[in-house]
């Protein structure tokens, strides 16, 4: 027994470590592309030129394997059991906002009204404030990329009824999921069928992320959908820090 | 021109956080190892140090300790792919100001180092180490009044008004509104707003400023919910904007 416990504590630490070293090592070059495309952008402003539009795509590119890179060390350290709750006072106002300002572009971009309605009264969350913004922009990016030109996507924050938690809620005009995936869905890799198409690209750990820091959080996430109609997911937080968890958050 | 010791093993990194720093006006010396960096801090002296954690020869933590050990007022980023809180709490213990997660946008390394250096220029941690807060009247006679779109903000009568209408707000709203005001467009961190305006001796896990930013949004935006002048900037903190 005992030697087994040490073979599990072994095990755990060499996985935190790979984790780090992972983060490290996959981060700071993609922090190079970004930063070196942010130069020439700066460098380059008002210019329209076909370069321009190439390093456009290679920073697109590079924020989208960046987000990969980041769900794949969120999820295994989930799963690692290390990845530590810092709460601080969350106004879901800021959330929205600054998911909303992400979003925005390419919402624009792919021809999708992106609208948001959050109570301005609504209660603060004691939480960690980046698990909440992953949750949410894990929502919006999905909502997006499974709606097609001309759709909508709506985002709405607000307290819950019995005043105990606040409510986020994503909704979509896509393509909808089948009943028989609602649990699936939240599963690892599970990349939804989207009718005839071909499933969205990405690394289908969104959905999972979403679950899994939410639950983290002490919440609960449920969702209704109707083929060819749309999607809802609804988040709903606790105000309070879930126990056990760090209370020493930067606020920020 | 200020100085700005930059120290990251990683040389590809290393030459565009330059860049970036150069393009905002700052003087950058380079290092990139942790010994280096010590040698570097020792000979040039600069007035703000950013530092990477995982270094060959000593780490950027080694180095925090280090350079306090030299001195104490230099503001000191650390920048790190390691973003754990466990490491966040190791940077802040050893005596670092600000830790920043890669990959970062490099409109927030500017923010940062800004930041940083109008804290340590406003005497936020004075040589002996006791930051002071900003009293009701030195809060009207450092500024004059500001007009941002219908948003007039003005120290000296301890007045604002929104397209002409009088908004009410307690004291410290208003000081935290009127050093914002101050310095319009620049980004405030929270632990920034709470040292300049309750002092040294509050944290900012004693003082919310989330929960003062909302009570001023609810005066002063058309729409609380969709902020134009009091804008937030993620994982930094609030600008006065509009």
């Amino acid at each position: 027994m005992e030697r087994s416990n040490r073979r599990l504590e072994d095990e755990n630490r060499q996985k935190s470590d790979f984790l780090a070293t992972m983060s490290h090592e996959l981060r700071t070059p993609l922090s190079s592309i970004i930063a070196f495309t942010d130069i020439w952008e700066k460098s380059h402003a008002g210019d329209d030129s076909a370069e321009r539009r190439l390093v456009e795509e290679i920073k697109q590119n590079s924020t989208t394997l960046l987000n990969m890179v980041n769900n794949t060390i969120d999820a295994a350290k989930l799963e690692a059991g290390s990845l530590r709750v810092q709460c601080s006072d969350v106004d879901l106002v800021d959330v929205v906002e600054v998911v909303f300002s992400v979003a925005e572009p390419l919402a624009i971009k792919e021809g999708i009204r992106l609208t948001r309605t959050v109570d301005p009264e609504i209660p603060f969350l004691r939480t960690d404030a980046e698990a909440v913004r992953k949750i949410a922009m894990n929502l919006v990016s999905n909502a997006l990329k499974y709606t097609g030109p001309g759709g909508a996507v709506d985002v709405e924050a607000y307290s819950a009824a019995n005043s105990q938690a606040a409510v986020l809620r994503v909704s979509d005009t896509g393509c909808g999921i089948r009943r028989e995936d609602f649990e699936t869905i939240f599963q690892k890799f599970d990349r939804p069928s989207r009718g005839d198409e071909p499933p969205a690209g990405g690394s289908g750990l969104g959905l999972y992320l979403v679950k899994s820091l939410t639950e983290k959080l002490g919440g609960t996430v449920s969702v209704e959908s109707e083929v060819g109609k749309g999607s809802v997911f609804t988040v709903q937080l606790p105000l309070q820090c879930p126990p056990d968890e760090d209370e020493g958050g930067e606020g920020r | 021109m200020t100085k700005v010791l930059l120290a990251d093993d990683e040389r590809s990194l290393c030459e565009a956080v330059r860049m970036i720093l150069e393009d905002a006006g700052y003087e950058v010396c380079v290092a990139h190892d942790g010994r280096e960096a010590v040698d570097v801090f020792w000979r040039e002296q600069p007035d703000l140090a950013i530092l990477d954690v995982m270094m060959p020869k000593l780490d950027g933590f080694e180095v925090v300790e280090r350079i306090r050990g030299m001195r104490k007022d230099v503001p000191v980023l650390i920048l790190s792919a390691k973003g754990d809180i466990v490491d966040k709490k190791r940077g802040f213990a050893v005596g670092a100001d600000d830790y920043v997660v890669k990959p970062f946008d490099d409109d927030e390394i500017v923010l940062r180092v800004g930041a940083l250096l109008r804290r340590a220029a406003m005497g936020a941690v004075p040589a002996d180490g006791e930051a002071t807060a900003l009293s009701p009247v030195e809060t009207r006679r450092l500024m004059h009044p500001v007009t941002l779109g219908d948003l007039t903000i003005d120290p000296r009568r301890y007045e604002v008004t929104v397209a002409g209408r009088a908004v009410t707000l307690t004291p410290k709203e208003f000081q935290i509104l009127a050093l914002m005001a101050d310095h319009p467009g620049e980004v405030f961190t929270n632990e920034e707003l709470v040292e300049t305006i309750w002092g040294s001796e509050y944290t900012g896990e004693a003082i919310s400023i989330p929960v003062y930013i909302r009570r001023i949004r609810l005066k002063i935006e058309k729409d609380p919910s969709k902020p134009q002048y009091l804008q937030t900037v993620w994982r930094f903190g609030y600008k006065l904007g509009g």
